[in-house]
């Protein structure tokens, strides 16, 4: 009963944001100088063209009207045409989506795994020679922004080490698998195909971890604190002076209090890898929503950009929700008040 | 009947304000930050950077390479002692272009923090203190939508329908850059508001604006000062993503991201274009994060 | 039927140092205790005067941080705690000593179950026993439950310590503590966050487990009201240091110790009387103890020595020690 009350509250305020936030796409949009219609065109169009095109385009409608025209394509899936590729946008937002959601997916799981992995290890040897140097590469992880480790990693690999592919999701000569989900990795498994596996995960590999760096080295130290303040906790004395072997103290009784905070940042972390990836997806030439998104402003193909921004805050939307489960899952003071307790 | 050691003049000491931040207590403040020497190299590159940027134009080799100059004939030269850090593709010094770029960079995070920080704060303040009433809800309802959209998208957006300049480029950060600190000091604002030496000014008649600013407000400072430092360096990182795609400022004025990018079309023969610059980028965010993680040691109390 | 006149615990000389800016907080100096088998200990002293970290000392559960031991042994059984291997103090925290911890609600975990933590608890003090089944071992946490008379203990061990009121928690903390047979409970100020009443209750649960069990019991508190009632011997602590200890009967009847007099003299009596007199001054810094007898500077009596050296106990008459110079005449 509580928690489908919180889910519900959850979503509904998410579908409102996400309303608010498509208004304010939308009049940022109309709003900014220059013709939408001539700049699709090009300077040499002649006039009549233009004004039809504007009139398909709603441009001569009040800004509410325009508004309602939009939100209506969008419902049935429609969000207008693209002025650089002149498709469809809702096609194209359907082939480039998955190619980011591999690559943040699996820049999540690594993220996931050696966050904990390390803010676990720099906790439990708190002070030694692990901690110091688990933070001074977290130090470095921090400051080096995902397109500075993409071109590095362009450098080393793709030139002086070539042992990992740098540019696109396959090989040339490769052949794709059939499109199931669009994530190449997942595809080739499920088909069997596991020439086309390993290269697409080859492929993977050094944009996923160029992505996750940051954030990842960001969510070990918020998890070392996390465990660090824990672990000076009396429950914690408590459960030792029971005679709890070190061991189950660190894994169950330490853990699962800790990483409350680290899920909640994990999650944001990775709902914003999503928006984040496009520079690392220029560099390696990755064909993702992210890129498109950001040639699209820069072309001002205000389409494009409301779609893909609309996109992405539903995607964070849901991803905080998911978010919201876990920790409500993990912590159950969240799950269970019915008044506030103690 | 409790057998209590409390004097009964104590009691009455809780609740009058809490001793505000002593800012004078240096000799302790240096000590809390200098306890880890990492915090002391963050201070040493972060005076470093500013110093070097503010007399840029005295200290360069070639201050004159960070204007349009052109010398065909030291294009692409390695690094050397002449050089630094070598020479881009049209023959200008990267070094002296590296410190002036972080001119642009550092102006643009202290100003772009100058403008988002007071009404962050303020209306994070206002939040808190009007807890669960409607001026709660709506600010942080408008803080949420701002905050659910990922940073850097929405600064891109924004930076890419206004012409890209300096200034565009940082209106588009500063959109983006306050709801952090609404929510920070909202969330710091909303649990001291109910302590008792608030309730207490309230009780003794004192205005919204006094306990507004000069009951709630200092105590929530400290984290603001930590994530500030903090911030300077994601602003310049930010700066740096944005003049990667070529908004922000334009050539020939020298700015790091756009050095990168330019300098990528060259790799890896040429690696020193792109390098150079890129390690500059990550050295000032290093610095930063170092110089803030000191600064939260030393404000945030432990116990002592 | 347990020896009352075997030593269980006796911590000797104790001194405890914690690492801070500007040098060491000496939290205590030379502390002396003894337990006998099956005996009832009060350990009595205002806030902050060290007791409990005497107690940690003994389960070495001091915080992790920096602290110190320069001198000083605490023996059990004969064998010194703080010498000994990892695996035997395992064994001393799950089948020796348990410690029930002042704060109830910090004192267990938020995210797990009542069940889970008390089903921890035995199913580790019996591993090295040879492990115990499952069922077992949640019947053992029912029946420690019920111990504590704890309603509805079925119940119980599915709800979260959130759930519980406080004094409800106390005495699941006391149900982890004797799930298994123990021979020395520590009590640390049990119910003192807690109202009067459920505090009493709490002191007389404990009491009466205690003599079922004929275990041994260091009951903190900072009240000699409840320590008279409820122990066979009281220590009285003062800054980190033990200044008199005595069966309570002498204690009332012949407190020496100027600090002990002091406490004695500040509970108000029914009797009438008027206000009582605290002790005027605090503790002492513990950074920068008096050189000396620690309660030196509150001293009425205070001679010339006293900030010298500090007393070393003193036995001034059978089963009755003092930490003071004006034991000499």
């Amino acid at each position: 009963m509580k928690p489908g009350n919180f889910l519900l509250k959850r979503l509904l305020f998410s579908i409102f944001v996400i309303f608010g936030l498509s208004i304010v796409i939308f009049v940022i949009a109309r709003v900014v100088p220059g013709d939408p219609a001539r700049m699709a065109l090009g300077p040499r169009a002649p006039k009549e063209v233009v004004q039809r095109l504007r009139q398909e385009m709603y441009l001569d409608k009040s800004l509410a009207e325009q508004y309602f025209y939009w939100i209506e394509g969008v419902f049935s899936g429609d969000f207008g045409r693209s002025l650089v590729t002149k498709r469809e946008v809702s096609e194209d937002i359907k082939e480039c989506l998955p190619a980011t959601m591999e690559l943040a997916i699996f820049a999540g799981i690594l993220m996931a795994i050696f966050a904990i992995l390390f803010g676990t290890l720099a906790a439990r040897y708190r002070d030694t020679w692990v901690d110091s140097l688990i933070r001074t590469l977290s130090y470095f992880g921090v400051a080096i922004p995902a397109f500075v480790a993409a071109i590095i990693f362009m450098l080393l690999f793709g030139y002086y080490w070539p042992i990992l592919p740098v540019l696109g999701r396959l090989s040339p000569g490769i052949s794709p698998p059939m499109r199931i989900t669009g994530l190449l990795t997942f595809d080739s498994l499920i088909q069997g195909n596991f020439i086309a596996f390993w290269d697409s995960f080859k492929h993977l590999l050094l944009p996923s971890v160029a992505l996750s760096l940051g954030a990842l080295f960001q969510e070990a130290r918020i998890t070392r604190s996390s465990m660090v303040d824990n672990m000076r906790k009396d429950f914690l004395s408590a459960e030792r002076g029971y005679g709890i072997p070190e061991k189950v103290i660190m894994f169950k009784f330490l853990l699962k209090p800790s990483l409350i905070p680290t899920v909640s940042i994990m999650g944001l972390d990775f709902a914003s890898l999503f928006a984040n990836a496009f520079l690392v997806e220029m560099i390696f030439n990755w064909p993702g929503i992210s890129r498109y998104g950001i040639s699209a402003m820069m072309h001002k193909d205000l389409s494009v950009i409301s779609a893909v921004i609309i996109v992405f805050g539903a995607i964070f939307v849901v991803v905080n929700i998911i978010v919201d489960i876990i920790v409500a899952f993990l912590d159950p003071r969240v799950r269970l008040s019915t008044n506030r307790g103690i | 009947m409790r057998y209590s050691n409390q004097s009964n003049d104590s009691i009455a000491i809780n609740l009058i304000r809490p001793t505000p931040i002593s800012w004078l207590n240096l000799g302790k403040n240096w000590y809390k930050f200098s306890r880890n020497t990492l915090s002391i190299v963050g201070l040493v590159i972060v005076a470093g950077i500013i110093i070097s940027a503010i007399f840029a134009p005295w200290i360069t080799p070639y201050p004159e390479h960070a204007g349009p100059f052109v010398d065909f004939e030291n294009t692409g030269q390695l690094p050397s002692l002449q050089h630094l850090c070598g020479t881009d593709n049209i023959g200008r010094d990267i070094f002296s272009r590296i410190i002036f770029a972080f001119r642009g960079a550092l102006v643009m995070a202290v100003l772009v923090l100058a403008i988002a920080v007071p009404p962050g704060v303020f209306l994070g303040l206002v939040a808190g203190y009007f807890q669960n009433t409607w001026i709660d809800t709506v600010i942080m309802r408008i803080t949420d939508i701002f905050l659910s959209v990922p940073p850097l998208i929405l600064a891109l957006a924004i930076a890419a329908m206004l012409k890209p300049t300096l200034i565009n480029a940082m209106i588009a950060v500063t959109v983006m850059w306050w709801p952090w600190y609404t929510r920070l000091v909202y969330g710091m604002a909303s649990s001291v508001r109910n302590e008792y030496f608030v309730i207490a000014a309230d009780l003794t008649g004192a205005g919204k604006f006094h306990i507004l600013f000069r009951e709630i407000l200092p105590n929530c400072l400290s984290p603001v000062f930590t994530k500030m430092a903090l911030d300077v360096g994601w602003v310049i990182l930010i700066g740096a993503s944005l003049s990667f795609v070529g908004l922000g400022e334009q050539p020939p004025t020298p700015a790091l991201g756009q050095m990168v990018s330019d300098g990528a079309r060259y790799m890896p023969t040429f690696w020193w274009m792109t390098i150079f610059p890129a390690l500059a980028i990550v050295l000032a965010i290093l610095g930063f994060n170092l110089l803030g993680d000191g600064i939260r040691d030393m404000l945030e109390t432990g116990v002592e | 039927m347990k020896n009352k006149e075997n030593i269980l615990l006796n911590i000797k000389d104790l001194h405890v140092w914690y690492k801070v800016y500007g040098g060491y907080l000496k939290v205590l100096n030379s502390v002396h205790l003894i337990v006998r088998e099956g005996e009832r200990v009060g350990l009595v002293g205002e806030t902050g005067c060290g007791k409990t970290t005497t107690m940690k000392s003994i389960l070495q559960i001091l915080p992790p941080g920096d602290f110190y031991i320069p001198q000083g042994q605490i023996f059990y059984k004969g064998r010194d705690v703080l010498k000994m291997s990892f695996k035997e103090i395992q064994r001393l925290r799950s089948r020796e000593i348990a410690m029930i911890f002042q704060d109830p609600t910090a004192a267990l975990n938020p995210v797990f179950t009542i069940g889970n933590q008390i089903g921890d608890v035995i199913k580790y003090s019996a591993a090295f026993a040879g492990g115990m089944h499952k069922e077992k071992i949640k019947m053992r946490s029912i029946k420690a439950l019920k111990e504590v008379y704890l309603p509805d203990p079925e119940r119980m061990c599915i709800n979260y310590p959130f759930q519980l009121s406080g004094g409800m928690r106390q005495r699941v903390c006391i149900a982890m503590a004797i799930s298994s047979p123990r021979n020395l409970l520590i009590a640390d100020e049990p119910g003192t966050s807690l109202d009067v009443t459920i505090q009493d209750q709490i002191h007389r649960l404990l009491n009466e487990l205690v003599e079922k069990r004929n275990t041994a019991i260091i009951l903190i508190t900072h009240s000699l009201g409840v320590a008279r009632e409820m122990t066979d011997r009281i220590y009285v602590m003062y800054a980190g240091t033990i200044v008199e200890t005595a069966t309570p009967e002498i204690l009332f009847k012949n407190p020496f110790h100027p600090y002990t007099k002091g406490l004695l003299a500040s509970v108000p009596r029914i009797s009438g009387g008027g206000m009582t007199q605290g002790i005027p001054g605090k503790l002492p810094s513990y950074l920068n103890p008096p050189s000396g007898c620690r309660f030196q500077p509150r001293c009425e009596q205070e001679r010339p020595i006293c900030s010298e050296e500090p007393p070393q106990l003193f036995e001034i008459e059978k089963d009755h020690l003092v930490a003071c110079y004006l034991t000499q005449r």
